[in-house]
């Protein structure tokens, strides 16, 4: 009897992806480190801001990607505080997990329905109300 | 008696339920797998046939004990297992990115998150038993599709302003 062929679901395409990914970031980091975005000029600015004057809800995710690699956190909330809500929401999940894994107990998938529908909830409102009068403070 | 369709495009079968069985345990067939039970209407999917529904690992919402986790509800009933497409939250991740990415007007990402709406969107409709998530993938085209638009946009209102420029150096 012939039998189907065995699915082939594991492949190393993941890892390498991952790995240049890795590099990538990093590298990144290290030029965001050094390099001031307020002060240099060579980093990309949101088409957005320049064309209606507003914030769109990315803006200002470089200057505190900056603000939180010299550990200036209050400065990264003004920034951008979706960000920085991104960012500890994922550390926290990641956390989460681990403590799941560690205790035996079964996989959960990193993400879920009513969080995708929440962060384009909160993506949408946070790029109205940081243009609002008020609220300045949102606003890089 | 079953015939399936294996990964491979081909039919094999039919079979018996202990090779099927032991096809599952091979990682040969998933609940994908197009399967025609001898004496059925029609094709079905090996993952929505209850003699053989539990034997595959459990999915999201499954068969197995429930996870141990507040972010999540509770189990649906055990027949019920829908899917979330992938290519619907990826898409829709890209529509939310060519949002916020905002320095070359999401550029990468608004053709992603069309191209993998699209997709999705093609794959619920052929498979609705199988997979769910049409929302995510209409609110995934949606986004992605404002933000091309608004790309197409800014890069003529460039080429216009250039040509301009371009003339004002005596060329």
């Amino acid at each position: 009897m012939i039998a189907p062929p065995r699915l082939n679901r594991s492949s190393a395409l993941p890892w390498m992806a991952a790995i240049i990914l890795g590099v990538a970031l990093v590298m990144g980091l290290a030029v965001l480190f050094f390099f001031n975005p307020s002060t240099n000029g060579f980093y990309p600015v949101c088409l957005f801001h320049q064309w209606t004057g507003w914030n769109c809800p990315g803006c200002g995710g470089t200057r505190a990607t900056y603000a939180l690699l010299h550990g200036r956190f209050v400065k990264a909330f003004h920034d951008n505080a979706l960000f920085l809500f991104c960012l500890a929401f994922g550390a926290g999940r990641a956390v989460w997990m681990g403590i799941g894994k560690l205790r035996h107990q079964p996989p959960v998938p990193w993400w879920s329905t009513w969080m995708l529908w929440s962060l384009l909830v909160l993506t949408l409102g946070f790029g109205v109300i940081r243009n609002l009068p008020g609220f300045g403070w949102l606003s890089p | 008696m079953y015939k399936i369709i294996g990964t491979d495009g081909k039919t094999y079968g039919p079979v018996d339920a202990v090779l099927l069985k032991q096809w599952i345990a091979e990682n040969r067939v998933e609940r994908q797998t197009p399967v025609f039970a001898d004496g059925a209407a029609e094709w079905t999917f090996l993952g929505l046939l209850p003699e053989f529904a539990e034997l595959f690992a459990p999915p999201r919402a499954g068969t197995g004990p429930a996870p141990i986790s507040p972010s999540r509800p509770a189990p649906m009933s055990a027949n019920t297992t829908l899917q979330t497409s992938s290519l619907a939250v990826t898409g829709l991740i890209c529509g939310i990115l060519s949002w916020t990415c905002c320095c070359c007007c999401g550029f990468p990402f608004n053709l992603l998150g069309i191209l993998l709406s699209w997709l999705a969107l093609s794959q619920i409709n052929r498979q609705p038993d199988l997979y769910e998530g049409r929302g995510m993938a209409i609110t995934g085209l949606v986004l992605s599709g404002v933000s091309l638009f608004a790309w197409i946009l800014w890069f003529i209102f460039r080429l216009a302003t250039s040509t301009v420029h371009y003339s004002f150096q005596g060329f």
